[in-house]
């Protein structure tokens, strides 16, 4: 089997694009809940602050990010893959550990969040295997049932929803605001970056990919919004969170239903992240092979995912440093090494 | 691998001398003990001759009307010697329309193994092998597994020219081509390549062939082991090839740039590159109106789904989600199922094994005892099954909807494909619920995703997207079916074949 790191822009931005939306929308409804009802707002300033960090690359000087077509010739990318690397790495795990933990929590109480971890690694390292065109692909498939059973789960839930619950609209306040949308533009620009190193061609459709996500994403999540009440005090741990998903409908179908695309979300936002993360490493070391890089990079990922440095407590850590990290990450790309032809 | 025997004698040229050929001849189709091969020795104007022919293969009284009878009648015209005896045999007595001259043992063998005669004549280094095949043979019957309400009804038979001209009645091209090649070492069987120049792209021709041409099995005995041994993916459960017996079918895909191989002996023809959605169309939907197709191929495509996930869904929802289930219906399901010993996965193996069992059976069963078996899985499958608490009623249910879905599928190997993969995600929902179907979805896409067919994207054009007409889930009106298929070459000179045609239909209203 050869393992393909690269693919088309049109399917790897479908492939990105729904990966942001379910990471988006997984830290602000699960992990990282404190702009409450103003949520939706926190994404769209996210969206916003993550374009900054693309510039040099839609501006046509992110020549030193090899994007898997090209072989990193200069340092400076190298040091750019390297950084998305590790932070896909990071995301995965947290990733497949918040996802491990909405299925212990609805279904499989009695498994441990690792037994439930496993299968997700497993089927991702699988799909990973079989290239980025086989994502991209799934994820296409994904994309039309995940639309069908969202405005479904909408439908069913409609009589539920208080627009009174998202009033007043800055009403957590700024800060909290600001926070939430650090770290949605922390993740947003660290997977549009992956997407480029995974297709590098066509870097414009990035800039068509960005206001498409993150409007999904903001839509999902004022939707949500509409289905609870804001609670500060609330605990904010993940399980409570993710109760408050769960049985936010107060409808049981509906729970199963958003329980389903959550999850067949989650294996697509794994497997992007595995992929990203195993592009970088090829994109370092060019002589490793494909799926030795897909492999090591699963390694790597399961440990950090069974290890107890993936926790909600560290996913909150870590994706408020993703931001600077992305940006540092697309400054290193736009040096234009010595020597090198712009 | 063995040789083969007698394969240095099959090497030699044909000799000179008549004795010494009909020697080899003898050795090399070992007579005796071979009572079928007949050896018809006589003169012309004192030169020994012989036609060698297949008893059964070729037709006697071809050979005896076209064949002997010319030449024994202008025995004493001629006092030409080999070669050009030969020669004027060929131009002005032989009344056969197919001559070909060979010059080695092992053609000549091969001639008169596929039902050609072979003319031999004393002094000439080569042979005549003669177009004289008559084998019984089916006649064009109507189809078996493709039956259509609306549309032409014949099929394919065994015979290779039969469906090649089947297939030429349709599509009266100049720009039809039929290749010919042929697989297997050491049995070698004819096989057909057809496609349309121009519309079909250069490099799948060439790919095709190069397939075929690879093959290095000793022998290719039908259709199927050649679509095994030239897929993309030998070890999917899903095929990469379409598998027709409808001559209709064929000459639409040769027309859509697709490539069809036929091999001698089997009534199918094998497509290439198809996708999944052509696996999952009938015939029947571009002979009915458009609504009609569309209608059939949703209730096709919902009979797939269910074939593939219900099962799985059933053990899923059973088992960890049994709230997503209504109360009154959970509780009728825990009544029925409160006798049970067994859970639920044992319940639908149990199930799913006498289906297959059934299946197969009915498959094999003389047609005298169909309704004998019918009777053994309507009542002691299911009632008795019921009745004993091995089983729930409900399941019943499932399974019958799960086979009804798996028959809805047009294609075999693709319906036996999900019937494998049906028990895989049974297993997975039973160890994680929906979650393990999920992942199993996830990973069956990625894997379909993977896959391609002699080259070309196997979910095209879907994923990855490519230009097409609206006609893979649902069928629009045939004005709107002007394209191409994705896999026809840029330069198809059959593009637009719709367009003009509302144009026309309003130049007569006017």
């Amino acid at each position: 089997m050869k393992t393909e790191l690269s693919g088309q822009m049109r399917g790897v931005s479908l492939l990105g694009g729904s990966a942001i939306v379910l990471r988006v929308f997984s830290l602000v409804a699960i992990d990282a809940p404190e702009a409450w009802s103003a949520s939706w707002l926190s994404v769209l300033l996210g969206g916003l602050l993550a374009a900054p960090a693309l510039l040099p690359v839609l501006c046509g000087r992110g020549r030193a990010v090899p994007g898997a077509r090209r072989m990193p010739a200069a340092w400076p990318g190298r040091a750019a893959c390297a950084l998305l690397g590790v932070m896909s790495l990071c995301d995965a795990a947290f990733s497949a550990r918040l996802f491990a933990a909405l299925v212990g929590y609805v279904a499989l109480t009695d498994h441990s969040v690792t037994a439930l971890a496993a299968p997700l690694l497993a089927c991702a390292l699988l799909a990973c295997l079989m290239g980025v065109g086989a994502l991209n692909a799934s994820a296409v498939i994904w994309r039309r049932a995940a639309l069908a059973l969202a405005v479904l789960t909408a439908l069913l839930q409609l009589r539920e929803m208080e627009p009174g619950w998202i009033m007043p609209i800055l009403g957590p306040g700024w800060p909290q605001i600001a926070r939430g949308a650090l770290r949605a533009a922390g993740l947003t620009a660290h997977m549009l970056l992956g997407m480029y190193l995974l297709a590098g061609d066509e870097p414009g459709r990035l800039a068509a990919t960005l206001p498409k996500a993150i409007a999904l994403c903001a839509g999902a999540v004022l939707l949500f919004g509409l289905l609870i009440p804001a609670m500060p005090d609330a605990p904010a741990s993940r399980l409570f969170r993710i109760e408050l998903l769960a049985d936010s409908g107060r409808n049981g179908f509906a729970t199963e239903l958003i329980y389903v695309l959550m999850i067949f979300g989650g294996t697509l936002l794994v497997s992007f992240e595995l992929m990203t993360a195993a592009a970088a490493l090829h994109a370092v070391a060019p002589r490793l092979p494909a799926a030795a890089c897909v492999a090591m990079c699963a390694a790597a990922l399961a440990a950090l995912a069974f290890s107890g440095q993936s926790g909600q407590a560290q996913a909150l850590r870590a994706t408020a440093l993703f931001y600077p990290m992305s940006l540092a990450a697309a400054a290193l790309a736009s040096v234009q090494p010595k020597g090198e032809a712009a | 691998m063995p040789e083969k025997p007698d394969k240095a004698l099959l090497r030699n040229r044909v000799r000179r001398n008549l004795a010494e050929n009909l020697a080899m001849i003898r050795t090399v189709m070992n007579m005796p003990p071979n009572g079928d091969v007949v050896l018809r020795e006589f003169r012309l104007k004192g030169i020994a001759a012989c036609v060698v022919f297949l008893d059964g293969m070729a037709g006697r009284d071809t050979i005896d009307e076209f064949i002997l009878r010319p030449c024994l009648q202008r025995a004493g015209e001629t006092g030409a010697e080999g070669e050009t005896l030969l020669d004027w045999l060929m131009q002005d007595v032989l009344e056969i329309n197919g001559i070909q001259p060979v010059c080695l043992l092992g053609e000549l063998v091969e001639a008169v193994l596929s039902g050609s005669a072979a003319l031999l004549v004393d002094g000439a280094d080569r042979a005549l092998a003669l177009e004289t095949r008559a084998y019984e043979k089916r006649s064009v019957e109507r189809t078996q597994s493709e039956s259509v309400v609306q549309g032409p009804q014949e099929a394919f038979v065994e015979n290779l020219k039969t469906n090649v001209t089947l297939v030429r009645r349709i599509v009266r091209s100049e720009q039809l081509v039929n290749e010919s090649l042929k697989v297997g070492r050491r049995v070698p069987t004819q096989v057909a390549m057809l496609y349309m120049k121009g519309v079909a792209r250069e490099e799948t021709v060439a790919l095709v062939r190069r397939r075929v041409n690879a093959v290095e099995a000793a022998l290719c005995p039908g259709s199927g082991y050649l679509q095994q041994m030239i897929e993309d993916h030998p070890y999917s459960m899903f095929p990469q090839m379409l598998q027709t017996e409808r001559p209709d079918r064929a000459a639409a895909s040769l027309c859509d740039g697709q490539v069809a191989l036929f091999v001698d002996g089997s009534p199918y023809a094998l497509i290439a590159p198809v996708s999944l959605f052509h696996l999952l169309h009938a015939s029947d939907d571009t002979f009915m109106r458009w609504q009609y197709g569309t209608f059939l191929r949703v209730i096709r495509m919902i009979g797939a789904l269910i074939s593939l996930f219900l099962p799985a869904l059933y053990v899923a929802i059973t088992t960890y989600h049994t709230h997503m289930i209504p109360l009154s219906l959970l509780t009728s399901i825990a009544e029925t199922r409160a006798r049970v010993p067994f859970p639920v996965i044992v319940e639908i193996l149990f199930m799913e094994a006498s289906f297959y069992l059934l299946n197969e059976a009915g498959t094999r069963i003389p047609n005298q005892l169909g309704s004998a078996l019918g009777i053994v899985g309507a009542l002691i499958l299911g009632q008795a099954a019921v009745e004993a608490s091995i089983i729930s009623p409900i399941l019943i249910i499932v399974v019958a909807l799960t086979g009804l879905g798996s028959y809805s599928i047009p294609d075999y190997g693709v319906s036996m494909g999900m019937q494998l993969l049906r028990l895989a995600f049974v297993v997975m929902a039973a160890v994680w619920g929906l979650y393990g179907v999920c992942l199993g979805i996830w990973l069956l896409c990625a894997y379909l995703g993977w896959m391609t067919s002699f080259g070309a994207p196997y979910l095209a054009p879907v994923a990855p997207r490519r230009p097409h007409n609206a006609d893979i889930l649902a069928r629009w009106p045939m004005s709107a079916q002007g394209r191409s298929l994705f896999l026809a070459s840029r330069r198809d000179w059959l593009k637009n074949r719709t367009r003009g045609a509302r144009k026309g239909r309003s130049a007569d209203e006017d």
